[in-house]
């Protein structure tokens, strides 16, 4: 008779197996066991002493075991190594090839909301005409000139425009202007500011017309941080400072 | 060299925010059961502890490199204790690094064998707000993060971590109603 392929259209697949014989050996059964044990499984014979052979004892490996998963952990280990090398050398020639195209309209064509419109190599004539504030490209520190006497012992600010130090972060140079009237911060200008990148100018036009608006209210150069323009927010305040202690220091301030 | 610490802090950074997602993913399909049969249990839950783990080390890594890119001009306080003063989008990253570490921590076996599982449970719930302080941080501090790759893969992280997010959810309140019932 011929097998059926299918195992389900076999006739015998629902004929009972053949008992099994449920008399063990005669050496294995235990001598306090009851005859009446049927197909039951029996404990193993205990040890005794003498004639029982001794049980084998099968060795316990002693290496480490194989943890689950382990494959698994081994690729995401590799991956995520991998992912943040290769993650790094994306951003890498990212700025190398940023800063091989970088636009040059984007110099002199972005300035938005920033009052950056001072050139530096241009004499500034301030509202009241009384400083006139120039900017060496050559040199790194501000230079004052003031065309009036300051006021001595008012305890005011003389009229006119600072020059701030120049602040370099990893981003670009910020440089401010401090204008005072009347004896008080009126106007704060920014002369550069990081620009190299269009992300730098979003953020930049964003943030410095917040931090001119702080600075005139609190008359101060400890102006709010702003949050996503940290480098922006650090080198506006050391210049800023920078133009208002030479301010202070031009109008005979300690 | 200065500036592949930049590259580096940023490539951690993002690593460190794709593995701690994945660790949560993988512990909410271990905990709502829905580990289908091709995988063991031990598997599932092995490969969790694996990735939270990864996440902290990766994150550790982050804050190391970033401390160590002077630019970036970050003191070792700053990375420690959330302030005002560097701003918050860096004080969501450290809060959330504090908040790995404690859920991570008493899942070491043997301090785990001596807390009371609903203190455990309860503290390992905090790995949900630690993921959105990290997205949080990410998108306020993240120097890619109003790049159109970086919008997409974060559209498509938050997509994929909703389906286990919505199992755990709907596994628990259906144990609840059995409960009641």
């Amino acid at each position: 008779m011929s097998r059926p392929i299918d195992p389900l259209l076999d006739p015998r697949r629902n004929e009972r197996p053949a008992a099994r014989p449920t008399v063990r050996p005669a050496a294995a059964r235990p001598s306090a066991a009851p005859a009446s044990g049927g197909n039951r499984p029996l404990p193993p014979p205990l040890p005794s002493s003498g004639t029982a052979p001794a049980p084998r004892v099968t060795p316990r490996p002693t290496g480490k075991r194989k943890g689950p998963a382990r494959g698994s952990k081994v690729a995401s280990l590799v991956v995520s190594i991998s992912s943040t090398l290769g993650l790094a050398a994306l951003f890498s020639h990212q700025d190398t090839t940023s800063a091989a195209s970088a636009d040059p309209l984007l110099d002199n064509g972005v300035t938005g909301a920033i009052d950056a419109t001072a050139p530096p190599t241009t004499p500034v004539t301030t509202p009241g005409g009384a400083t006139v504030v120039t900017l060496d490209p050559a040199s790194t520190s501000p230079s004052v000139v003031a065309t009036t006497a300051p006021p001595a012992s008012t305890g005011a600010i003389a009229d006119g425009s600072y020059l701030g130090a120049p602040s370099t972060n990893r981003w670009g140079t910020v440089q401010v202007q401090a204008v005072y009237a009347g004896g008080s911060l009126v106007d704060v200008q920014i002369l550069s500011y990081p620009d190299g990148d269009r992300k730098s100018v979003a953020i930049n036009q964003r943030s410095l017309p917040s931090m001119i608006d702080d600075a005139i209210s609190i008359q101060a150069a400890d102006v709010a941080h702003i949050s996503g323009a940290t480098y922006t927010w650090r080198s506006y305040k050391v210049s800023l400072q920078s133009a208002i202690d030479s301010a202070r220091a031009s109008s005979g301030l300690s | 060299m200065s500036s592949w610490w930049w590259y580096l802090t940023r490539s951690t950074g993002i690593v460190a925010a794709v593995l701690s997602v994945a660790a949560l993913m993988w512990g909410f399909y271990f905990s709502s059961r829905n580990m289908g049969q091709r995988l063991k249990a031990n598997w599932w839950l092995a490969l969790h502890n694996w990735l939270g783990g990864s996440a902290l080390a990766f994150t550790a890594v982050h804050m190391l490199v970033s401390f160590l890119d002077t630019e970036v001009g970050l003191r070792f306080v700053d990375l420690l204790w959330p302030n005002g003063e560097v701003g918050w989008e860096i004080g969501w990253g450290v809060i959330a690094f504090w908040l790995f570490c404690i859920v991570v921590l008493p899942s070491v076996a043997r301090i785990r064998r001596r807390l009371p599982r609903s203190v455990w449970h309860a503290v390992h719930l905090l790995a949900i707000p630690a993921v959105v302080l990290t997205a949080v941080h990410s998108l306020q501090a993240g120097y890619d993060a109003d790049t159109r790759v970086f919008t997409r893969i974060f559209a498509l992280i938050v997509g994929i971590g909703m389906y286990p997010l919505s199992v755990r959810v709907l596994s628990v309140l259906h144990a609840r109603r059995t409960a009641s019932a």
